[in-house]
């Protein structure tokens, strides 16, 4: 059981007259039963939130806390550190994997600066595995895999850390429509098969509504509406939330036949 | 380290570029035999460099002295080639010198907090605005008059811009997405700085410092020369220019040899620092430098796919029509893009063009404005718009038809307008460039076009530069330039991609309302079939340069006929295509106004 809050978490940027508020005293709480989507645009506030998870920004008020325990007093280095604790996926696989560097030496360098004690080459194989990809994967170089691939990697790298937390930073926005549907269901997979507390931090509401029990509604720095998913998203109350809902595109028309949905997935390389 | 390219790099795109060009092999092969000569020639040549015999000083050149001898006789030739050592020695040493100090500060910078950054980088701004070689005399004075304390001087001298640059250099790569994701994999300091920093930045820094290395040669030998640097019994290059010049007018060849020397070595270390970032790059290695061109498919496919599902097109008064159109990369292989599609918009229609990245879908917007990124070219068998042919027409007449009556928006706004330039001046370009109406009255068109594209207050947006609006604001003066002069029809590629979602609708809905009381044909590219499928009337697939499938929007989604079409159809999550109760969405009907 893993359970992470947020309390009252304040972010202030710039000093002086230009300060911007980035969160004006947030509360969330997602564990690993319930996973959390932090839906929001640009502006409000959602990527400084995924930063304060991961400890890369100190909130000027309230804290976080890892199973009970606050953030800032977790060990530095070894089992229970932070990087060990809370893993992330950044939007951008291109940009967030070294280029430099082969997938198997990407993911074993995880487990070298963590101290995971483990035979690398046989737990690099098994973590291409968990995130479908083949073997001979891990002595490619990034340029030469597809977006998807890169975001497989990139989610076979957090989870080389064994974490308990995951946070997703739009995990589908920079990938070919045909792949996002895939990335979901990879992330679902790895959500209930290594126990992870999720968070998934989208504009995305079709993200929220394929990955998350809950969902927070962030507009410029507050939570605006929380609740289920199902609830949030079948009811919506706050009209913030209704105007994301609408401006979701839609087909204008039912595409065809049901049964016939589930199609050759040899097209979708 | 050896990169396995096997994998996906097609063998008719390895080509080795990387060596090409034959200056550079020239200029490579100068530097191994000037690195040679420093090496080997002091030990080879000492003898003939050496000897003092007066009686034969002061020559022209000879079978026996290629380059003449000095006024005591010695042999220029031998003299140049030991000189070698030390002008090459002292030049790289310097240079090695200040990298190795200079590089090391800058990533310091790069590892500290922000205050003490701020600190270095005033620091640092202080010292460059010293003049660096009046810094180097003064300190090869101070270190007492030799090759050494050249070289000392010099090093020192350059640390302040090497510094800097390593620093501009390291920050920006330290705020990249790979180093955020390293930190959070709990990547260490020191280990990001060499495994993650160093090597983003390392290709602008080895150009850098071979430049260094080519002036600081040519810095030191004016050391020498003005008797800064290397003392007698030693020489370099520069001293020997500065015994050679006082006899300039009895012996003029004294000058030659240590004159060219110091000439070639510096044109060639340019030559290879120019080259050097191209060659460091891994991705050239193997593959062409693709980053720079268009992400369409570069397969050399040239079967057309099975099933297409082309429905018949039958538009009396197309505003624009397109047969073979074709785009191919103009340098050698001809690699093709866009294989022949076919395209036709009818006069106050709405077409959607959809498909994933490499699909070929921007690139055929772009070829129907005649607008090809540079290294692609594109034919097609006929182009016509608005009733004129132009496939036939030169690019003139292309350019002068389409630029009056046909309007881009692209999914970066920020990146289409110029930003020196205010919106009503962006605005009033486009009506001074096809009328002759006078001031008050472009302005009022002006506004009355923002106006009509929603954006607040135009009369004080005219005044605004495109950084002080938002993202969804610059869309809309991208369409409000669509609508001044005689715009017939408007090609939007991914036109809300880089939208908050909420934003995206207006732009979507704002493109509705242009075609619908305006006329104006709308062309959408877009990544997102959904979209599409709210905006047009007709949808085009494409996949890897070929147009699958086509027909009405309601044809497309109700009964695709091309597995692609099937595919990226059930791709889409579920919750898009059901309907979700309690929103009040109904899809069937959804109006746009």
């Amino acid at each position: 059981m893993t359970r992470i809050e947020a309390r009252g978490i304040k972010v202030t940027y710039g000093h002086g007259r230009h300060t911007v508020d980035a969160l004006k005293g947030v509360d969330i709480d997602f564990d690993d039963v319930r996973s959390l989507g932090i839906a929001g645009e640009s502006g409000s506030g959602k990527s400084t939130l995924a930063k304060v998870l991961l400890g890369m920004v100190s909130p000027n008020e309230g804290h976080v806390l890892i199973d009970g325990q606050p953030m800032e007093s977790l060990p530095k280095k070894g089992p229970g550190s932070r990087s060990r604790q809370v893993q992330m996926v950044f939007q951008d696989p291109t940009s967030s994997l070294n280029p430099r560097t082969n997938v198997g030496s990407t993911l074993a360098e995880a487990m070298i600066v963590n101290d995971i004690d483990c035979d690398r080459s046989k737990e690099v194989r098994r973590l291409l595995g968990l995130v479908g990809l083949e073997d001979a994967f891990a002595s490619r170089y990034p340029y030469q895999l597809s977006g998807g691939q890169k975001q497989r990697v990139a989610i076979a790298r957090a989870l080389a850390c064994r974490p308990s937390v995951l946070v997703c930073d739009e995990p589908t926005s920079a990938l070919d429509v045909s792949v996002q549907g895939a990335m979901l269901e990879l992330l679902a997979k790895v959500r209930d098969e290594e126990n992870l507390a999720l968070a998934v931090i989208t504009h995305n509401l079709d993200v929220v509504r394929a990955l998350c029990d809950d969902v927070v509604v962030l507009n410029a720095g507050d939570i605006v509406e929380r609740g289920a998913t199902d609830g949030v998203f079948g009811n919506p109350q706050h009209p913030y939330t209704r105007t994301l809902l609408d401006a979701v595109p839609r087909l204008r028309y039912q595409p065809f036949s049901a049964q016939s949905r589930s199609l050759p997935d040899a097209l979708l390389k | 380290m050896t990169i396995n390219l096997q994998a996906t790099v097609d063998p008719s795109r390895t080509k080795s570029k990387s060596w090409g060009s034959p200056t550079l092999i020239i200029a490579v092969l100068v530097i191994v035999f000037f690195v040679l000569s420093a090496l080997l020639g002091p030990w080879l040549f000492a003898q003939q460099a050496g000897t003092v015999n007066p009686a034969i000083g002061r020559q022209g050149p000879s079978a026996a002295h290629l380059l003449g001898t000095d006024q005591l006789g010695r042999d220029i030739l031998a003299r140049t080639i030991v000189g070698s050592r030390a002008s090459l020695g002292y030049a790289f040493g310097a240079t090695a010198l200040t990298a190795l100090i200079g590089v090391g500060l800058g990533l310091l910078a790069a590892a500290l907090g922000n205050r003490a950054r701020q600190l270095m980088f005033q620091i640092s701004a202080t010292a460059t605005a010293f003049p660096a070689i009046l810094l180097a005399v003064i300190l090869a004075t101070l270190f007492g008059r030799s090759g050494t304390a050249a070289m000392l001087g010099l090093a020192i001298a350059a640390v302040p811009t090497t510094a800097r640059i390593t620093m501009t250099l390291a920050v920006g790569a330290a705020g990249s997405d790979q180093v955020a994701a390293a930190r959070v994999v709990g990547v260490g300091t020191l280990r990001i700085l060499l495994r993650y920093v160093l090597p983003q930045i390392s290709q602008p820094l080895a150009t850098f410092t071979i430049l260094a290395a080519a002036s600081n040669l040519v810095a030191l030998s004016a050391l020498s020369f003005v008797g800064l640097g290397v003392q007698p019994p030693e020489w370099d290059w520069g001293a020997m220019l500065n015994s050679a010049l006082k006899e300039i007018y009895t012996s003029p060849f004294g000058v030659v040899g240590p004159g060219i020397a110091i000439v070639l070595a510096g044109v060639v270390l340019n030559i290879v620092g120019e080259h050097l970032a191209r060659l460091l790059d891994p991705r050239n290695r193997g593959r062409r430098a693709a980053s720079s061109t268009p992400t369409a498919s570069a397969r050399p496919v040239t079967d057309p796919p099975s099933g297409e599902a082309l429905r018949p097109v039958d538009i009396a008064d197309p505003v624009l029509k397109v047969q073979d159109l074709r785009v191919a990369t103009n340098t050698e292989p001809h690699l093709e893009l866009v294989h022949g599609v076919e395209i036709t918009v009818g006069r106050g229609q709405r077409v959607g063009i959809v498909g994933e990245s490499g699909s070929g879908k921007s690139l055929t917007l772009s070829a129907m404005a005649h607008l090809m990124p540079s290294g692609l070219g594109s034919t097609a068998a006929h182009h016509k718009f608005n009733g004129t042919e132009l496939a036939d027409k030169d690019a003139r007449t292309r350019r002068s038809v389409l630029g009056d009556q046909v309007a881009l928006v692209f999914q970066d706004p920020m990146s289409s307008l110029n930003p020196s330039l205010t919106i009503g001046s962006i605005l009033s370009d486009k009506l001074k460039a096809h009328t002759n109406l006078s001031r008050s009255e472009v302005r009022r068109r002006v506004i009355a076009a923002l106006d009509e594209v929603s954006i607040p207050d135009p009369s004080r947006t005219v005044n605004r530069f495109p950084h002080q609006l938002s993202g969804g604001q610059r869309q809309r003066v991208m369409i409000a330039l669509a609508l001044l002069g005689r715009t017939e029809l408007l090609l939007a590629d991914e036109p809300t991609t880089a939208l908050d979602v909420s934003v995206q609708r207006q732009i979507a809905n704002l493109l509705v309302r242009v075609n619908e009381e305006r006329g104006i044909s709308v062309v959408l590219v877009s990544h997102d079939i959904a979209l599409v499928s709210e905006i047009c009337d007709r949808i085009i697939v494409m996949r890897n340069g070929w147009v699958v499938e086509q027909g009405t929007t309601e044809e497309v989604l109700t009964d695709p006929q091309h597995p692609y079409t099937r595919a990226l159809l059930a791709a889409l999550p579920q919750t898009l295509t059901a309907v979700t109760s309690g929103v009040t969405v109904d899809k069937g009907t959804r109006s746009l106004a």
